[in-house]
Formats: structure tokens, sequence, C-alpha cells
């Protein structure tokens, strides 16, 4: 679903150039001017000046003629009852239906007002991009909460749009379609938006948390937020966690005394089965899990539950919970705003991690119009300008295709940071990590090289692993690759 | 159920943006009284975005079809957050589509608000009186429902008829108003049985989300 709110937001107008809040005060003033007018003798005056802004923005008539589609059928209503119903003067009769006088002035006046104000708000919205209004409303001193409400609502609208879309296919494919109103399609449909409500509800708590792990709210916090400051390379280790144990209210426990030190520099490989505890493991170090016992530090920071600790840094496994921003360059200023840093160095910042992950390109583009490989670039320069010591990747190449992911390798293997990354992806393992361990049932099983972890069959498979097919002897044809197939089906039975 | 640009009288756009003004201030300063209003923020938005989004669905209403306002569900599960998510909604709709317009964001904002956390305070009723079977969830989810939409459209219809300078007597205007009003009985009783089997739906899924209200955990 696209709406199109920026199309005509990068034309070269006077109106264009104006700055944004004169812009805005000066054509809101304008409309609510044009609200006020009463008298028809002023009308022409008021289209006059309509024209002349409409023209002077460039904006193109088909522009203004497609937003008139929509409200064209109350302007109809409007011109054909307020002349007939509305006055006493009759100048036409036809039948029992008469068209007063009164009733064609105030027709006229209000069908004026209502085009000369739907077009003045076109120019204030359509010469500016829905970005720079929302900065523009924040400035003139609406209430931070409406600003941020409006900029995520404006940001997932499209996704949300995009499910509900998918989900009446889904339903249609399946023979459903809504074309009376009886008791089986009411609940269908009620159940449809309950499962849209649902949704858009539990992603907010992932983008809350990504929020947070970017420093939204830290300023209220009492934490030393120039941690930033820490020298990361002289430090005793980047990540030491003691006995941790984390369970989920009345469900076994997911970390079972997890004991784990990394040094600064080390590409470390997390690898288990499902429900290993690798996610939790994750979310227990940047301190978005409280765990029910033992200590989590970051670069001799302990690190506490709920708080942000700038040092470390967590890409999330579905981009769309990490992008909340309207565009990518806001997206990735997100973070080293919230670390009060001035606005010169958080462009700075912008600018070096757009180098670094290779997404100078997307800078202006909605996140939510990118590939899922630049969706997961720009994800990683969100999290890298805020300078962290440490970066956990949640399954980084999940849904990458084969061009995105080998990027994404290359990124990795020169990532400036500690590197810790989860994947079922035991390739990608290989080529980027230098240590990995394996976690199952929420303990750490093995810790070491990854080709000797990796080689260990029994190991692997004991763990619902399967040895990386680029460790195995390439002397059998797949045909007769007896030892292969009973291990691809012990993996999959187990 | 949108009030466009260019038909209200000066005093009434004013009027409705004092109104709005006035209610959102009074429902931030609730919001800030919350544990974390920050926590909360998010998903404000998000349900605002699906709110949005789930009242495009089409509901057949021969011979036609209608969109459903969801304004009493909004309340419903939103509590203070639904004025500001109301405000929010409204002015993309005016920006995007041209639905309603910013002269006339105020009163649409107060006409849509009101009735929202009314229908709030009506499901919350249930608690009060110690209602706890399911027949009374769903009398009470009907009625936040029917009666989000219901005050809405007496509002809309009281202020555009009397806006509107028709030359005609009080008497005819009241009746009007109540023709009119009594015309969306229909669409408030749809709104209402929608509303029902929305929030079973929830309560089987996500009770959290309905239960208080989402936004207070």
């Amino acid at each position: 679903m696209h709406l199109h709110i920026d199309q005509y937001a990068h034309l070269d107008s006077p109106v264009h150039r104006w700055n944004p809040r004169t812009k805005f005060i000066s054509l809101f003033l304008l409309i609510l001017g044009f609200s006020l007018v009463q008298d028809l003798r002023l009308v022409p005056f008021m289209l006059l000046i309509t024209v002349g802004v409409f023209m002077v923005s460039r904006l193109p008539l088909s522009f203004l003629l497609s937003r008139l589609r929509y409200p064209g059928v109350f302007l109809g209503a409007l011109i054909v009852i307020l002349p007939l119903f509305t006055g006493e003067t009759v100048i036409f009769q036809l039948g029992f239906l008469s068209i007063q006088s009164e009733g064609v002035a105030y027709m006229l006046l209000v069908v004026s007002r209502f085009i000369a104000i739907l077009t003045i708000s076109l120019v204030i919205f359509g010469t500016s991009t829905f970005l720079t209004t929302v900065t523009t409303l924040r400035s003139i001193g609406i209430p931070a909460i409406l600003a941020d409400m409006l900029m995520l609502t404006v940001r997932y609208i499209f996704e949300i749009a995009d499910a509900l879309t998918r989900m009446q296919r889904a339903m249609k494919l399946r023979g459903f379609e809504m074309t009376k109103l009886d008791k089986r399609s009411i609940v269908q449909v009620a159940s449809l938006m309950g499962s849209l409500l649902i949704r858009s509800y539990e992603q907010a708590e992932r983008v809350y948390k990504a929020m947070r792990l970017r420093g939204y709210g830290a300023k209220d916090q009492t934490e030393d937020i120039t941690m930033t400051q820490l020298d990361y390379a002289n430090s005793d280790h980047a990540l030491q966690l003691n006995d941790i144990h984390f369970a989920y209210p009345t469900r076994p426990p997911v970390l079972n005394g997890v004991n784990l030190t990394i040094r600064h520099g080390e590409r470390v490989g997390l690898i288990g089965p499902n429900g290993a505890g690798k996610t939790s493991l994750f979310l227990s170090t940047c301190g978005v899990l409280n765990p029910n016992s033992g200590t989590v530090s970051a670069y001799g920071q302990a690190v506490e539950s709920n708080k942000f600790h700038p040092a470390i840094g967590l890409v999330f496994q579905n981009s769309d919970d990490q992008l909340f921003s309207p565009s990518v360059r806001e997206d990735i200023a997100f973070g080293p705003a919230n670390l009060g840093l001035d606005d010169e160095t958080v462009e700075q910042r912008v600018e070096n991690a757009l180098t670094l992950t290779g997404t100078s390109h997307l800078a202006d583009r909605a996140p939510h119009h990118l590939s899922g490989g630049e969706k997961r670039m720009v994800s990683i320069a969100s999290v890298v300008a805020m300078h962290p010591g440490l970066v956990l990747y949640d399954e980084p190449d999940a849904n990458l295709d084969m061009r995105a992911r080998r990027r994404l390798i290359q990124f990795l293997q020169n990532a400036p940071h500690t590197v810790m990354v989860a994947s079922h992806d035991l390739e990608m393992v290989l080529e980027v990590c230098d240590r990995v361990i394996l976690l199952d049932e929420g303990q750490i099983i093995a810790d070491g090289h990854p080709r000797e972890i990796m080689s260990d069959a029994d190991l692997m498979l004991a763990h619902g692993l399967e040895k990386p097919h680029s460790l195995m002897p390439h002397i059998h044809t797949n045909n007769t690759d007896n030892a292969l197939h009973s291990t691809i089906e012990s993996v999959t039975a187990s | 159920m949108h009030i466009p640009d260019g038909i209200l009288t000066p005093e009434v756009v004013i009027g409705g943006y004092i109104a709005a003004g006035a209610l959102t201030a009074y429902s931030l300063r609730k919001i800030n009284q919350l544990p974390d209003p920050q926590a909360s923020m998010p998903k404000a938005a998000l349900m605002t975005a699906a709110f949005f989004v789930a009242s495009w669905i089409h509901i057949p209403v021969p011979p036609t079809s209608v969109h459903l306002v969801l304004n009493g569900i909004l309340g419903v599960v939103l509590g203070w957050y639904a004025v500001p998510a109301i405000l929010v909604g409204l002015f993309l709709q005016a920006v995007m589509f041209q639905h309603g317009g910013l002269t006339t964001l105020g009163i649409n904002a107060t006409m849509m608000g009101i009735p929202a956390l009314l229908a709030y305070g009506i499901f919350q009723l249930r608690h009060r009186l110690n209602l706890k079977s399911a027949l009374s969830t769903n009398i009470f989810a009907f009625l936040g429902g029917a009666f989000g939409l219901g005050l809405a459209a007496l509002i809309a219809f009281t202020i555009l008829v009397t806006s509107i300078p028709t030359y005609i007597d009080v008497a005819t205007e009241q009746a009007a108003i109540t023709a009119l009003t009594v015309a969306h009985i229909p669409l408030a009783i749809i709104e209402g049985i929608f509303t029902i089997f929305i929030i079973s739906f929830l309560l089987r899924v996500r009770p959290d989300m309905v239960e208080s209200h989402a936004l207070t955990h």
C-alpha cells in the first residue's frame, strides 16, 4: 500500500524552499482566515489567493484533482442539497423542487471555502516531507508524545495494511469472502480485526525494546551515558556472564546457569537448536530480560535490567521491529541523539555508519520500502552509530538472499566491534567466527574453535544440529551418501 | 463521520479547537500519571495504526457497504490514550485522504474522543458493578461500541444542522437531528455487535489487552 504522502515534496519551488516553520504557521493562519469568510463578495479574492499559492508551489493540478476524489461525494451532496433546502427566495421552480437563492449563495460559499482550504492544506503538506512536517509541529510546541505517536503511526500503517491484505488474501484463498452480514461472517471479520490488533500490540512490545536499547528514555535515567567514552580495547573483557538463570513465569528454565566471558574483538558464534535459549541469552545480556539470578557486565560496567547500556547493541531478527522512523537517516540518528550528542556529532555518526555499512544511497528512503537485505544493513547501521563495543546479532541472515547474505558476511568479518552472532546458518558462523558456543536447554554444552566443535558430528547430532556440509569429505555422490542421509534423518527425527 | 473543511461557522471551528485542546491536555495529564507512560507510547501508536487500518475493512450492509468507526472499542482498549490516538488518526486521514479537514480537526477529535472515553467508562463499569460473566462482558462491550458511534453521530448532526442556516424553526431543526441520529441506529447496532466479537477474541487470545486496559501494563 502506498499513500504517496511525500510524492512531490522534493520539487523545487519558492514554497518548497520556504522555511517549514514559517510556511506552516503562515499557511495555517491563511486557512483559518478562509474559514472565517462569510461574505460571498470575498470569495473571488480567496480563490485568487488560493490559485496564486498553488501555482507558485508548482504542484501538479492532477495531484489536487486526485485529492478531491474522496471528498467529491460530499461536495456533490452539498451542491445538490443546499440550494433545494436552504433559504426562502425561490429563483427556479420545477414541480415540487424549488431552488432558493440563499441556498445557492450558501452552497457557493461553502464549496469555495472547502476547495480553498483543501488546496492550501495540500500545499502545506505536499511541499514538505512528512518528516519535516512532524519536526515543524514539534518545533511549534505540540506535545512530544503526539509527535512521537504520529511518527510511529505513519511508519507502521503501511506494514499493518500489508498484513491485513495478506490475511484477507489467505481467507479468500480458503473460500471466505464477506458478502453478507450473517453471524459467521461477523465472527470471521471480528477475528481478523482482533488478530490485527494483537499483532500490532505484540510488535509494539518489540519496537519498544528496540527503542530502549538505543537510548529511548535514557535521559530520564540516572545512568552515566558518558560510558560511550569507555576504552573498549583496554577493558579486561567485553562481556561477563556469571551463573545466569532465567525462566518465564510458570514455564521451565530457559537459561540454566550460564557462565561466559568474551574478550574485546572476538567474533563468537552462538549455535543451538530452536528453544535452546539463544535469544533469551541475548536479551538477558543487554538488559531487556531480568535474569532470575546471576550478574551481567559489559566492559566492566554492570548491565541492569531495563536500563540502557551504551556499550551493548542488539540487531533484532526482524528488521521491521528495529527500524521505526520514517526515514533511514532519522532512524540511524535516533540512538546518537538519545546519547545527548550535539547535532553536528550526530550527523557525523550517521554519515560514518552509512558509509561503514554501504547504505549511503538509502539515507533518504523510507525503511518500509527497502528490501530485506537493505533493511538488515540499515538495522546494523542504526546500532553501529551508537559506537557500542559489543554487538549481538540475532539470526542476522534470516530471509536474506545469497547476495545480501554475502554482503553481511563480509561486513561481519571486518566489523570494528566485538561480534556475537546467534544463527542456524552454520556455514556463516564458520566464515565469520573465531569461537563458537553450543547452547542447549539453557546450558553451554561446548565452547571452542568453530571447526573443532562443528566437526564433531556426534556432538552436533546429540543437540539437534548437523555437521556443516563444508566440513564433510566430498567423496560420495548424493545417491550413495548413506552416512549423510542417516544424519539428516536422525536430525529430522530428533 | 468526519465533518469536512469549509462548512462550519468560525465559532464552531474555534470552539472545537479549544475543546479538543482541553480534552487532549487532560488525557495527556492522565497518561503521565500511568506507571510507565513512555513504555505505552509505541503501543498506543501501533494500535492507532491498527485501528486506522481495521476501519478500512468493508462491511456489507445491503444494498451498500460501510466502514466501522471503531471509536468505542478504541476507547475500551486504549483508555486515556484514545484521545491522542484519535487526534493522530484524524490528522492523518485529513492529510492523506482529505477525510475531515484541518480546520475541523478540533471538532472532529472532540466528537470522536468524548464518546471513546465514555465507552471506556461504560466497559469498566462491569468491574465496579462486579459483573464477571461472559454475558455481562458482551452487554457492556455492545454498549461501549454502540454508544461510541451513536453519541458521535448525535454530536456530528447537531453541529451540522445548527451550523447550516436553513431558515427553518427550532422544532424542525430538532426533528432533523433526531431523524439523522435515528437513521444511524442500525450502524450503531452493527458497531456494537462487532465490538462484542472483537472483545471476545481479544479476551480469548490476549486478555491483558482488555482487562483494565492494555496500556496500563
